[in-house]
């Protein structure tokens, strides 16, 4: 059985960071949020990190380019995290240099109250479609 | 206040012209790249480019912010002085102190932290920590840091290179440096040694780090714009400078009483926060929809469904 939805002011608030992501490799929305929950319990530990409530809404691949004969993928995220926790995170996640020994970069661009408003901000205009 | 970034690696122009453009994009407003001496003058001879090529970036491209960000980075060049012994670095010295506005000399062995605190001619001790399990800073060379006014640099990139103990060993090193910082008022600068577009951080996102090892928001500010600027402002007026203490001013900048002059440099507001700029994104009309609507007999309802 279903647990019923929680009211309103029983449920968690959330904010939304809207990531500029840059890679060596593709990346999927599976592993983006692999990628910050590791980040963030690197920098933090187990123990604050279970304040972050972690969750990729959305992941836009914006450009595709080669610098020095490499190639470089950058996606835009929107990446929930727990209300006040918004600092914590966006350091945590400028910390990570290296998964599965690829290069990566995650820079914070921006924090939204609602995912639309995020995406109306700092990502329309910019999607590939 | 503005960003200054005084550390950037310098390699050729390509990698430079992506370098500085990346760092533009998130909100850096003065840039400086730094070179070996054998680079520098060959590095000179594009310095034009780039900054041609730094103003013709679109800034609604940009993640800049109206508010607190100039239009485009300034861009400026200097030496990085890596491996050397005390002679070298003073024969590098005497050949380069007046053709560049900035010098830094890589720290880490103890002979060359005390020698760089010692010398009033270099700008910046890179990095004292470097390979080092210590801070590679003392009581004594602190003093004589502040003496000499030499700043001491810590680098973002050290955090971003190291992992696991070494990055616990880095950030302890900082704390230590910070400490000594605030009990002998030495100048420190935060630079982010950035080497290709991968290093590059938002401004926000560096201050967010130093903010959680325990950095206050004036140590912040100092670092990143007050020492920064007072050391590219003095170096401006390096030539002028006869002796420590006395300058040669020109006859039309001549006052009698020195309150006239006035100084573009902001001072520190205690009420400053980084987090300002960012608050009205936050609250958005849904959400206000969403709290006007719940009242008390709707949380009642909610929980008597609950409870049924």
């Amino acid at each position: 059985m279903k647990l019923k939805v929680l009211p309103p002011t029983l449920r968690k608030n959330h904010h939304y960071l809207i990531l500029d992501v840059k890679s060596e490799v593709e990346i999927s929305k599976e592993d983006m949020l692999v990628y910050c929950w590791d980040a963030c319990i690197r920098y933090w530990g187990e123990n604050h990190s279970s304040n972050f409530d972690l969750w990729v809404m959305r992941h836009y691949l914006i450009e595709e380019s080669t610098h020095n004969d490499e190639a470089i993928f950058n996606y835009k995220t929107v990446l929930r995290c727990g209300r006040s926790y918004e600092n914590d995170v966006r350091v945590a996640l400028s910390t990570l240099t290296r998964q599965n020994k690829r290069k990566i970069a995650i820079n914070t661009i921006g924090v939204s109250g609602t995912v639309k408003s995020g995406i109306s901000k700092f990502i329309d205009g910019d999607i590939i479609q | 206040m503005k960003f200054y970034d005084l550390n950037l690696r310098g390699q050729n122009y390509d990698n430079d012209l992506t370098l500085v453009k990346e760092a533009n994009k998130f909100g850096w407003d003065y840039l400086n790249l730094n070179y070996t001496p054998d680079n520098f003058e060959k590095a000179l001879e594009y310095k034009d480019d780039l900054i041609g090529e730094l103003s013709s970036v679109d800034f609604n491209q940009t993640y800049r912010n109206k508010k607190t960000n100039f239009e485009h980075a300034e861009l400026s060049m200097g030496i990085n002085i890596l491996n050397a012994n005390s002679n070298e670095i003073r024969k590098i010295i005497n050949k380069y102190r007046n053709k560049s506005n900035y010098i830094s000399c890589l720290g880490g062995d103890l002979k060359i932290n005390r020698s760089v605190c010692e010398n009033h001619r270099i700008d910046v001790l890179s990095r004292p920590y470097y390979k080092r399990r210590d801070s590679g800073m003392n009581h004594v060379l602190a003093k004589e840091a502040k003496r000499n006014n030499v700043a001491i640099e810590l680098c973002f990139r050290d955090i971003l290179n190291n992992h696991l103990r070494y990055r616990a060993n880095v950030i302890s090193s900082f704390k230590e440096i910070l400490k000594f910082h605030r009990k002998f008022k030495f100048p420190l600068i935060l630079t982010t040694d950035s080497k290709s577009i991968f290093d590059v951080r938002s401004t926000r996102d560096v201050v967010s780090f130093f903010k959680s090892i325990g950095f206050s928001n004036e140590e912040i500010y100092n670092g990143f714009y007050y020492y920064p600027k007072q050391i590219v402002d003095f170096n401006k007026e390096r030539k002028s400078m006869i002796v420590k203490g006395v300058k040669r001013i020109d006859g039309d900048d001549f006052t009698d009483t020195y309150d006239n002059l006035e100084s573009d440099l902001e001072e520190f507001n205690e009420s400053e926060d980084f987090d300002e700029d960012f608050n009205y994104d936050l609250i958005d009309d849904e959400d206000l929809e969403l709290i006007e609507d719940i009242g008390d007999e709707d949380i009642e309802n909610y929980l008597e469904e609950d409870e049924q």
